[in-house]
């Protein structure tokens, strides 16, 4: 299909909106309303072009213009510029944008008063300020000065729609996106409008927004009307240090940018990657960020005399654990590590074992069970047209993937690609699209999930497979019905499948798959579960577990928070006191993965990369460094002084390159797994991170009203008069 | 008999043509009129019979034949529109009849909902048969309490005589019909907003395409109508669409029923076939003015403002005529404007209603509308004006017009554009002067 964009011809897939087309052709246009992943609705009608078509006569060829061979087909222009988020560019379309057309410039620059008449233009005192889609657009196509001679709107500034959402209704634009997000995406009818005309706000139920995954309106929101409360007046834009990385507190593996500001992690904002997160990421993944940032430690941690935990330098904990572990065999010292290390520090420790010679290595959360059935990926999920969930609260587990579900069952349309990235305006996709609940059955206990599924089976999930196999009910049946009618099947499994499945697991799910056409997603127990997995990094033979840490005779434990210490010399790695940490006699201060470079593996295969945000940790530092530490404490030599000596063994034991891993991460499948007997997981992701929720401003200044507070200096309070009360 | 061929008869173009006779409005105040014994005494429901014997293609055809267009305001061919329902798609379909009759000027569906609600309720039976749809709605403004009252009486007496429900005098055909009434929003006259408040969302107007013969309500083939037509419907089907098409001029057939209110001595609902004059239905069957005027609105307040000149008096009230003398009929609601009255006041009252009204959803009409003009036009109508100010209202109009979601924002600049072009000095004087030409009167007027 040939268009013309300002004069220049290109050639576009059918189907594709003009908006994309002059993007295409290297233009530009402002929008606010439109959206990559969500429907094209017109509503802020900034993305005016001047638009013209051929017009075929009754036999089909063009009308021409011109004489002889000059002759062109005749360009029947619109008589009014129009959107180009909601019109189809076709064959032969001409399409005018404000560079080319003054009739354009000047609409977009009046729609840019229109936009700006009610807009509060607080931008000093504004967090958005920076990085906010109406600032550069007013500045790019605006008049730069109002006519307005008229009080704008006055309305709440401070209107928390959840604790974790505030909305300035002032602020507020009218271009819908939250509200289409709300109703596209997690399917949840909660925000709208209200009133109407100038009067128009949007609001929610009483109640406030559902936590899940609300936080994504304030990455969406193209003014500074929805904000992140967590990160409200923490910083400027142009203060906060970026970082793209991936978040690790799921095996989803979203890409995530970090934002801190002189030294402290502030926001967390969702980076698209088409592959795995699309735009969105979880409200745990964005807000649950706070322990990053509070009662770090920042330095080692070794016994006193009294035996209590001092603060000290690395160079006198390595005395202390050389000390400790003076007397010992290296063997003796058992080896653990939490199991969102990324496959770095899981070589790096794989490597420190076998110099070492100890058996006792483990890693945890991890599942004892290795699935072999063919692995769908995150846009199998999504494009699937029969999904079964088996023992999976995903909230726990593995939100973003629930998101992918929904967007199979509202018909799996993922919007094009084009050289300036993912479609602006996809117009297959609709308002209030239909959503076919049928596709979706769930086998287990009751979970979010539960309310979009067509099939709902209350069952034991570690039978599930089993029954699957020989369906002994008529909702078994009809799950087993959903699976054999349906062309791109996938089956998820979750925590209550995977952790302590029975010896038929493996062959049941191999059965099913392969009788079905299924392709699996087995969810790992934590963000690198099926990374480390690749090492060797489980009991040998002899080796204790990590829940036996007890009866080891000298432990390292690696972020990770047992409860328990070896019977002998134990060394604690972590971000927290935790409460292990508390039972060690060396504790080392940890870096969180926010502040990691390295690599983890996704729930469907993915190599994704990790980058370390400027977060200011003290002394704080990552496995691959701490077990030269240890090394060195233990007399042996160092696996690996860093990163690129841990891909080297990366490299020559698995074969993997990680020197140019791509942005968006790259599906790798290892030849081999280690598996072992596991103790028994529930992954909390949710309950974890989202216990300490933000105040709100009305709770903090309540609660400062109640409390002790004094101004700092003032004379203490006078003294209770004698003879008082009593 | 003569042996040369019939010369065809000469078009009724006007009411007091000895050929014309009401039809729409023929029972329209006649005591029990909105029975179903009255009405059957009248003939009715035999239109309906006879839409069952030729069938539903023939229907749409007749209508076809008979050039009855949208009487909603748009005058959009109604058999053309019949025609776009996909007719085997197995998918049900629905008919719905626009009852929310917003728009200022605009009082002719009342008296069709009230006084002789069988003749909507064939129209509707006859409309969906053609249609092959099952189930009908009806919308109705909220505030025809009274109207929605007879309505389901109405209905609920054809469902009792066995005219709505399953096989219908024996035909096969099944239709349901339901009244739905709105709750006061001018922009559930839209069709696709009517249809999201129907559905029970917020009345915003859809994308379109998809336009609603193919994704309309639920995102079924729907065919939304407004009353007058489908009651036009059933006249065609009684009498024949060679009948209807001899009224009218060339373009636009029929009869329609024109409104006027205004100071004139009997406003009201006339049905006159279409062509007939400003003239005749302002002062033969209106009564003739009650002062000096100095513009009228041709056809709902949306319609452009037209001068008080002959000219316009003798202009013929069809779509083609009052287009090309620079309006649209519109729903035909005539309004007068007196010469004594504030071109700007009068127009800041209509601009107050279209704000009032905007839904928010696009920017020009919820910004530019809503929040700016309506304050320009108070700004100018209180005294406030300053030079500069008229030709800034342009200006937002040309920024305005033609970039809105919907037609409603292209509405209110009806009556704001065409004031200005035909009333300058009267702005100017406001502007410059703070004074206006014509100071405001008592509101009500003695008779």
């Amino acid at each position: 299909m040939k268009v013309t964009v300002d004069g220049t011809e290109i050639d576009l897939p059918a189907g594709t909106s003009a908006i994309d087309a002059v993007f295409s052709a290297g233009g530009d246009v402002p929008y606010f309303c439109a959206h990559k992943y969500l429907s094209p609705v017109g509503a802020c009608r900034m993305c005016l072009v001047e638009s013209g078509s051929p017009r075929r006569n009754p036999d089909g060829s063009f009308v021409m213009e011109g004489e002889g061979d000059a002759a062109t087909p005749k360009v029947f222009w619109f008589p009014k510029p129009m959107a180009s988020c909601t019109m189809q560019a076709t064959e032969g379309m001409h399409i005018r944008s404000a560079k080319t057309s003054q009739v354009v410039a000047k609409a977009q620059a009046g729609m840019m008063e229109f936009t700006l008449l009610n807009h509060p233009l607080d931008c000093p005192t504004c967090d958005k300020g920076g990085a906010c889609e109406l600032q550069d657009r007013a500045f790019e196509y605006g008049y730069g000065a109002s006519r307005f001679g008229f009080d704008r709107r006055h309305a709440d500034k401070h209107y928390p729609l959840s604790d974790f959402v505030i909305l300035d209704q002032e602020r507020c634009i009218h271009c819908k996106r939250c509200v289409r997000y709300f109703e596209e995406v997690p399917g949840q009818e909660v925000l709208d409008f209200i009133e109407r005309g100038g009067h128009t706000f949007i609001d929610t139920q009483e109640g406030g927004l559902p936590t899940g995954f609300s936080g994504n309106i304030t990455d969406i929101c193209p003014v500074g009307a929805l904000l992140d409360n967590v990160a409200r007046f923490r910083g400027r834009n142009w203060e906060y240090d970026h970082t793209p990385t991936t978040c690790t507190l799921c095996p989803v593996g979203c890409s995530i940018t970090v934002d801190a500001r002189n030294g402290r992690l502030e926001r967390i904002v969702a980076r698209e990657n088409r592959d795995v997160n699309e735009a969105w990421i979880c409200d745990a993944g964005r807000f649950g960020h706070v322990f990053a940032s509070e009662e770090r430690l920042t330095t080692p941690l070794i016994r006193d005399e009294d035996g209590q935990l001092v603060a000290a330098t690395w160079d006198a904990a390595i005395d202390a654990m050389k000390r400790g572990f003076s007397g010992m065999r290296t063997a003796d010292v058992a080896l653990y590590l939490g199991a969102d290390s990324t496959l770095e520090e899981g070589a790096a420790l794989e490597a420190l074992a076998a110099a070492t010679g100890t058996r006792s290595v483990d890693h945890a959360p991890r599942y004892e069970v290795s699935v072999t059935a063919p692995q769908a990926t995150l846009t199998d999920v999504a494009t699937a047209d029969a999904i079964v969930v088996i023992g999976a609260d995903l909230g726990e587990e593995a939100p973003v993937l629930e998101l992918r579900i929904l967007e199979a069952l509202r018909g799996g349309l993922i919007p094009p690609e084009f050289a300036h990235g993912t479609a602006i305006a996809d117009l297959r996709l609709v308002e209030r699209p239909a959503r076919r609940p049928e596709r979706l059955a769930v086998i287990g206990r009751e979970s979010r999930l539960w309310a979009h599924a067509g099939h709902r089976v209350s069952a034991d999930s570690q039978g599930a497979l089993a029954r699957l196999t020989h369906p002994d009910t008529d909702e078994l049946r009809a799950v087993v019905a959903l699976l054999d009618g349906a062309e791109r099947p996938v089956i998820i499994l979750g925590a209550d499948v995977l952790s302590g499945a029975g010896g038929s697991f493996s062959a049941n799910l191999t059965d099913l798959a392969s009788r079905t056409g299924a392709r699996v997603i087995a969810i790992p127990a934590a963000a690198n579960s099926r990374g480390l997995a690749a090492l060797n990094l489980v009991p040998r033979a002899g080796g204790l577990p990590v829940w036996r840490a007890q009866e080891a005779p000298a432990a390292f434990i690696s972020r990770l928070d047992p409860g328990v210490r070896a019977a002998g010399f134990t060394v604690v790695h972590d971000t927290h006191l935790t409460a292990t940490a508390r039972l060690a006699d060396v504790v080392l201060p940890a870096v969180t993965n926010y502040e990691k470079r390295g690599t983890v593996q996704n729930l469907e295969g993915r190599l994704l990369p990790l980058h370390p945000a400027a977060i200011q940790s003290g002394e704080s530092a990552d496995l691959i460094r701490t077990l030269s530490a240890l090394a060195e404490a233990l007399g042996v030599k160092a696996p690996a002084r860093g990163l690129r000596g841990a891909q080297a063994l990366l490299a020559d034991h698995l074969g993997l390159d990680l020197s140019d891993l791509p942005a968006r991460g790259a599906l790798h499948t290892f030849r081999r797994t280690f598996a072992g007997p596991a103790a028994p997981h529930t992954p909390t992701l949710w309950t974890e991170r989202m216990h300490a929720r933000p105040l709100s401003w009305v709770d903090r200044i309540e609660e400062l009203v109640h409390s002790d507070w004094q101004l700092p200096g003032a004379p203490a309070a006078p003294p209770a008069r004698a003879g008082g009360s009593d | 008999m003569t042996a040369t061929a019939p010369t065809p008869p000469k078009p009724i173009t006007s009411a007091k043509d000895p050929r014309f006779a009401p039809t729409l409005y023929a029972h329209v105040g006649q005591a029990e009129s909105w029975t179903l014994a009255y009405y059957r005494q009248n003939g009715g429901y035999e239109p309906v019979r006879r839409a069952f014997a030729v069938g539903p293609d023939a229907v749409i055809d007749e209508v076809k034949k008979s050039g009855l267009r949208g009487r909603g305001g748009a005058g959009f061919a109604t058999g053309l529109k019949w025609s776009f329902m996909p007719l085997k798609d197995g998918k049900p379909h629905y008919v719905i009849c626009n009852a929310d009759e917003s728009e200022p000027g605009s009082f002719k569906d009342r008296y069709l909902l009230s006084e002789d609600p069988h003749q909507l309720i064939e129209g509707m039976i006859i409309a969906a048969y053609a249609m092959r749809a099952s189930v009908g709605y009806i919308y109705i403004r909220g505030e025809y309490v009274h109207a929605a009252e007879r309505i389901w009486a109405a209905i609920h007496e054809a469902r009792t005589a066995g005219l709505l429900g399953q096989n219908i005098l024996g035909s096969g055909f099944d239709f349901q019909l339901y009244v739905h009434r709105g709750a006061g929003a001018y922009i559930c006259g839209e069709e696709t907003a009517l249809m999201n408040s129907l559905e029970g969302l917020r009345a915003n107007p859809r994308l379109k395409p998809p336009f609603p013969a193919a994704a309309g309500l639920y995102g079924l083939p729907t065919t939304i109508n407004n009353v007058e037509t489908f009651c036009a419907a059933t006249q065609i089907l009684r009498y024949g669409a060679d009948w209807h098409a001899g009224m009218g001029t060339e373009k636009s057939r029929g009869m329609k029923l024109f409104q006027v209110s205004g100071p004139v001595a009997r406003p009201g609902v006339y049905e006159l076939p279409l062509g007939t004059t400003f003239r005749e239905l302002i002062y033969d069957w209106a009564g003739g003015p009650l002062e000096e005027m100095k513009a009228i609105i041709p056809g709902g307040s949306s319609c452009p403002m037209l001068p008080w000149t002959d000219a316009t008096l003798d202009t013929p009230m069809d779509y083609e005529s009052v287009a090309a003398a620079g309006s649209m009929l519109g729903t035909g609601g005539v309004t007068l404007i007196p010469q004594a009255d504030c071109i700007v006041n009068a127009t800041w009252n209509l601009v107050r209603f279209y704000g009032h009204e905007s839904c928010g959803k696009c920017t020009p009409c919820r910004e530019g509308i809503s929040s700016w003009m309506t304050r320009m036009y108070q700004k100018l109508a209180t005294g406030r004006g300053q030079p500069g100010d008229v030709q800034l209202i342009l200006d937002m109009s040309d920024n305005i017009g033609g970039r809105s979601f919907c037609a409603l924002a292209d509405a209110c600049l009806g009556p704001v554009l065409s004031s200005i072009k035909l009333f300058r000095e009267e702005y100017d004087a406001l502007a410059t002067t703070q004074q206006p030409l014509y100071p405001a009167r008592r509101r009500w007027r003695d008779r």
